[in-house]
């Protein structure tokens, strides 16, 4: 058998005193697209580095093709054949479509000037290939995100990539797009590409993957062909339990409290039809449907973050679509989806974290005393399990899972009336999930109204008293009680969604 | 057609430029009849070659999602250097452009290397390096002095027909970078780190040469502005560069050049430089005094900047 | 200083952004210490009472101006404008009046004002920083030219070049008004909900958006506290210099910039604190000041200024990536 393309030989990695991967054996072979499995912190992003050259092994290394491959740097193992497409995509919106895919590679004329039409025709012949219909001189920057994707994924095409690694791809995705994507991914493999697919999703893992390697704590749990696991079987490798204990039992009873939010006629965007929904105090209300459906968009306008018109009354009270100030008065709070783009400060202290929304709080005279914000972060190591040595350093050293919690234990901090989440769990560990799940469900029993959106249907099913579905911006149905199933959730949300530009369905 | 408007990045907003040249145009002919005169024409293109070289230097920087504010000082400073070697014969010229023109290259390369390796904001590098320089300049001389030879001080006051040396040398220039721009790697990289630095270097580009590369241009643009002064003036001035940092962005960003990097082109530069001459012209001969000049600068600014700021959103 | 009372708490930990904030202004201080040394070591005519208080009341301008212009640096600004409103705010109010309070009442106003436009303009109509205060720079340069012909005139009243000039029990009266303004500065930077917004702003201007903060307002007031500042700067060095001229403050912007810079104010944003940039603004006019004592080439201070700022600058950047 032909050694695989890309393998970790004893692989392990670490960083001071602490070992993030011990002895990983994985490889990719031709032909093959292996699933990385393993929950937030297991190590597979550090994985994905080691076998890019970003970061060097403390032990053992990283073989291409056979060969012991010395990389220090991306660039080496982008010449060599590895090519990753990642969450933020590189693609530059400023260039053309053809120039991203042949950035650092343009075809030249014997004077060593960009030859422009060999530029466009090449581009064109690969898109064509790939079955995707775009001009390849349009700007980047004019595309939808799946066509982005789509183009970092002619990008590693034209590199001639031997492994391609996508990671968590079709977290953005609509359910369109993901077929697009398969359909393309199912094509490379079949031409002998070797894979490496990143993704939470383990109905997605078991459509389209070969091979399943889990990563548990930094080393390798299990691996093995796709037919020689279930949903289960992978699960329990990922965290050694059932996930049923994730979630906490549901409210008996969800519309039996006063109806905290009264939404009237919102008209978030003009041209959708108008929302009408409430919030009743003690339940957890869920919004669900496709990434683009107008989830966030509603929540923002609620928020007071985005421009919209209607009826908002928040315990009677009519709410202004300002600006977050005024709702937060009021006595709404939102936990954003992007941790990193809006909902921390990263160069701030732990501490002073927790205290951005409410930098006086507890102070009876104007003037905050010093160490105000440390006396009150106590409260994040005592009582919310945050792992921190000191909450005076900043946020940027605490793991995604810490800062999560972070993030919620300030939200708590202000006990709104009622509070928004959007994609709550997001990059967190599944210990994390449950512990947050846990929290938001005591909430709730305490009376406050919750509004969550999540794009994980799990999360949706398991945690929420009620559920609207979301489809082209407007709420199409609602679920309560026994109603609330996956099936039932994709159902609606999947229905007759118009064909999206760009990707030929 | 579609391919020159992608070559020469050109935009609505160009278009909104040319009519209001137009309008300065007509309004010049109008308000005087020595305005449409060859001698007048002439006039206004020797005024605005050493802006152009300056602004077509910062474009490139800002094109990259950097500023050079280095002009002032380093305009003055091969100025002087460039007045005390000349001599006053041909052997003594090439020697003193080499000099100059090497020193233009290297001071560049080293805004570019502290910008790029150390990761210093290019505002403070360069304002650094032309802060150090305009006192290099005055530590050399405190007056003009220094000269060149005559028929290089000739050679900048010639002309062909309506067309100067130096607007020929101008439009050179900006051809030369604009090919530059649409057809060559270096140009896509220009474009590809303003955009957006992480992804340029994620997709293998090397970033920190490319910066280098265009610093060490932007000096070099700097020394051929400074020796065609040094022979407009005969003399170095150890303040030749004065407020020619701040005045080479005007017409840049009134061009459309975003600051931020990324979007625009020589194009835009160039008829903004066109228009902002024609206005200084015609405003003297309406007898408008500059302190109203200063005015309508900045209010330009504002307009121009607000007019895209609307297209760009939130910050 | 009060903040050891926190830590009884916690244990203490070199890493927390208090801690790094209070070693960059130990190197800035020992950096000052050791400039003295050396230059008292040369020419002990340096640590005299006499040039030590010329050093002081030559500093005080550019404190107030780089105070400013580090809460502005703090928003993620840059106020180019700030030498410019100088010299307009002297010139306009000490033409309009002659009454001391009434010249500083109506230059601080005007200060306000132009840094109110400076804020609308990036605030509301989103325009660079950069740019915004490069075009108030430029109109107000036409504005006081045209308005006072070319030549601006005119005597100062004596109450007004005292308050620049004189003391009270030896402390010039400038540098008692600069302490003030700057324990005001550093209480509200450092114990008001508005520096602490100031500051989360400056971090994140998404985050701070989403937790309530007035984010529009807070940049407004930054430019506004710059103009006033500004507007502070040059009454009183037209006060000391005794004369009015349109040129008042020239090259301030970029001298506070620089003091801004190397006083650990970071133009990505959130990061500054007054004593800092004061530090900062006393180390280079106490270079500016040893240059001349050691009877060295005035055109020296320039070389050393660029230098400085490069120095620190990477300095700085070298110790945030470490």
């Amino acid at each position: 058998m032909a050694p695989p393309f890309l393998a970790a030989r004893g692989l392990s990695k670490s960083f001071g005193p602490n070992e993030v991967l011990k002895g990983i054996e994985f490889e990719v072979h031709a032909g093959r697209n292996v699933a990385l499995c393993g929950e937030n912190g297991a190590g597979k992003s550090t994985l994905i580095k080691l076998l890019t050259g970003l970061y060097s092994p403390t032990a053992g290394q990283v073989e291409f093709e056979g060969e012991k491959a010395g990389w220090s740097d991306p660039r080496q193992s982008l010449a060599a054949g590895i090519a990753v497409v990642h969450q933020e995509f590189s693609v530059l919106g400023a260039l053309s479509i053809a120039e991203n895919i042949y950035l650092g590679a343009e075809p030249r004329t014997r004077l060593g000037l960009i030859d422009r039409k060999a530029l466009a025709r090449n581009a064109q012949a690969l898109l064509d290939d790939l079955g995707i219909t775009l001009p390849p001189n349009d700007l980047v920057e004019t595309l939808s995100v799946a066509d982005k994707q789509m183009v970092e994924i002619a990008k590693a095409l034209r590199a001639e990539a031997k492994v391609l690694i996508l990671d968590e791809p079709t977290a953005v995705l609509s359910q369109n797009e993901t077929r697009h994507l398969f359909r393309i991914i199912n094509d490379l493999r079949e031409r002998g590409m070797g894979l490496v697919y990143v993704s939470h999703r383990l109905d997605e893992i078991f459509e389209i993957c070969t091979d399943i390697t889990v990563i548990k704590d930094g080393v390798v749990t299990s691996k093995g062909p796709t037919e020689e696991y279930t949903h289960d079987s992978v699960i329990a490798a990922m965290v050694g339990r059932e996930l049923g204990d994730l979630f906490p039992p549901k409210a008996s009873d969800p519309l039996a409290g006063e109806q905290v939010l009264q939404v009237r006629d919102l008209v978030v965007a003009p041209g959708l039809p108008p929302a009408s929904f409430s919030v009743h105090a003690g339940e957890i209300l869920g919004l669900a449907g496709l990434v683009g459906s107008g989830r966030t968009e509603l929540a923002l306008a609620l928020f007071g973050a985005a421009p919209a018109t209607g009826d908002v009354t928040l315990d009677g009270e009519p709410m202004p679509f300002r600006d977050p100030v005024g709702c937060i008065d009021a006595g709404m709070l939102m936990l954003t989806e992007s941790r990193k783009d809006d909902g921390l400060f990263m160069n701030s202290s732990v501490a002073r974290n927790f205290a951005a929304t409410t930098p006086g709080y507890g102070v009876h005279h104007s003037a905050i005393p010093p160490g105000h914000e440390e006396r009150r972060a106590a409260v994040l190591k005592e009582r919310r399990g945050v792992v921190v040595d000191h909450v005076g350093l900043p946020i940027s050293a605490l793991s995604g899972g810490n800062q999560q919690k972070v993030l919620v234990a300030r939200l708590l901090e202000n006990r709104p009336k009622l509070l928004i989440l959007d994609e709550p769990t997001r990059g967190v560990d599944v210990g994390a999930k449950a512990e947050i799940y846990k929290t938001l469900r005591m909430l709730a029993d305490e009376g406050m109204a919750l509004l969550v959106i999540s794009s994980e249907l799990i999360e949706i099913v398991g945690l929420c008293d009620r559920v609207f579905v979301m489809r082209d911006g407007a709420l199409a149905k609602e679920l309560t009680g026994e109603e609330i199933t996956e099936e039932a959730i994709i159902t609606v949300a999947a229905a007759e969604t118009s064909t999206h530009h760009g990707v030929a369905a | 057609m579609s391919t020159l408007v992608r070559a020469t990045r050109a935009q609505p907003v160009h278009l909104v430029v040319l009519a209001l040249i137009a309008i300065v145009f007509f309004v010049g002919i109008t308000s005087s009849d020595r305005f449409a005169t060859p001698l007048n024409i002439a006039n206004v293109q020797d005024q605005m070659v050493a802006l152009a070289i300056v602004a077509l230097a910062q474009t490139i920087v800002i094109l990259s999602g950097g500023i050079d504010l280095s002009f002032a000082g380093l305009l003055s400073f091969l100025a002087v250097v460039f007045a005390a070697l000349a001599g006053d014969t041909a052997g003594t010229l090439l020697i003193a452009m080499a000099i100059v023109i090497a020193l233009g290259i290297g001071i560049g390369a080293f805004n570019g290397a502290i910008t790029a390796y150390i990761g210093v904001h290019p505002l403070i590098t360069t304002l650094g390096t032309s802060t150090i320089l305009a006192g290099c300049a005055l530590l050399i001389t405190r007056q003009p002095s220094g000269s060149v030879p005559l028929f290089f001080e000739d050679f900048t006051y010639g002309r062909l027909g309506i067309l100067p040396y130096g607007m020929i040398a101008v439009i050179v220039l900006y051809l030369f970078v604009g090919f530059m721009l649409w057809r060559t790697t270096f140009g896509t990289r220009i474009y590809a780190i303003g955009d957006n630095e992480a992804a340029a270097a994620m997709s293998g580009l090397p970033v920190q040469r490319t910066k280098v590369a265009i610093y060490a241009l932007s000096g070099l643009l700097c020394a051929v502005a400074a020796m065609y002064m040094t022979g407009r003036f005969g003399v170095g001035d150890p303040r030749a560069g004065v407020g020619f940092d701040l005045r080479s962005i005007t017409p840049v960003i009134v061009g459309g050049t975003l600051l931020a990097g990324g979007k625009g082109g020589v194009l835009g530069t160039a008829l903004a430089v066109i228009l902002l001459a024609l206005l200084a012209n015609v405003l003297n001969f309406m007898n408008v005094s500059s302190f109203y000049q200063w005015i309508a600068e900045g209010l330009i600014i504002i307009a121009a900047v607000s007019f895209f700021a609307g297209r760009k959103g939130k910050s | 200083m009060t903040a050891t009372a926190t830590n009884t708490s916690v244990k203490p930990n070199r890493n927390t952004v208090r801690a790094t904030q209070r070693r960059e202004l130990l190197m800035l201080l020992g950096f000052l210490v050791v400039i003295w040394a050396v230059t008292t070591a040369l020419s002990p005519r340096f640590l005299s009472p006499a040039n030590l208080k010329d050093i002081l009341i030559q500093a005080a301008p550019l404190g107030f101006v780089v105070i400013g212009q580090m809460i502005v640096i703090i928003v993620r600004g840059l106020d180019l404008s700030v030498a410019s409103i100088m010299a307009t705010v002297a010139v306009l109010s000490t033409s309009l009046i002659d009454v001391t309070p009434l010249i500083f009442a109506v230059g601080l106003l005007l200060g306000a004002m132009i840094g109110a436009v400076n804020g609308y303009l990036v605030a509301y109509r989103h325009v660079t920083p950069f740019l915004a205060t490069l075009a108030t720079m430029i109109v107000l340069q036409g504005i006081r030219f045209a308005y006072t012909g070319g030549a601006p005139g005119g005597s100062l009243p004596e109450t007004f070049r005292f308050l620049a000039t004189g003391s009270i029990f030896g402390i010039p009266v400038a540098l008692i008004a600069l302490t003030v303004t700057a324990f005001a500065m550093h209480w509200l930077l450092e114990r008001t909900i508005f520096g602490r917004r100031l500051k989360l702003f400056g971090d994140s201007p998404e985050a701070a958006y989403m937790t309530g903060a007035p984010t529009k307002l807070l940049q407004v007031m930054a430019y506004v506290i710059s103009g006033v500042m500004a507007a502070l700067a040059g009454l009183f060095l037209v006060g000391y210099v005794g004369i009015v001229d349109n040129w008042t403050g020239r090259g301030y912007e970029l001298d506070s910039i620089a003091a801004a810079v190397i006083g650990g104010a970071a133009l990505s944003g959130g990061k500054g604190s007054v004593p800092g940039v004061l530090l900062a603004a006393l180390i280079l006019v106490s270079l500016f000041n040893i240059v001349v004592i050691l009877g060295l080439s005035i055109e020296l201070q320039l070389v050393i200024k660029g230098t400085l700022i490069i120095l620190a600058a990477a300095v700085y950047m070298k110790q945030s990536q470490s």
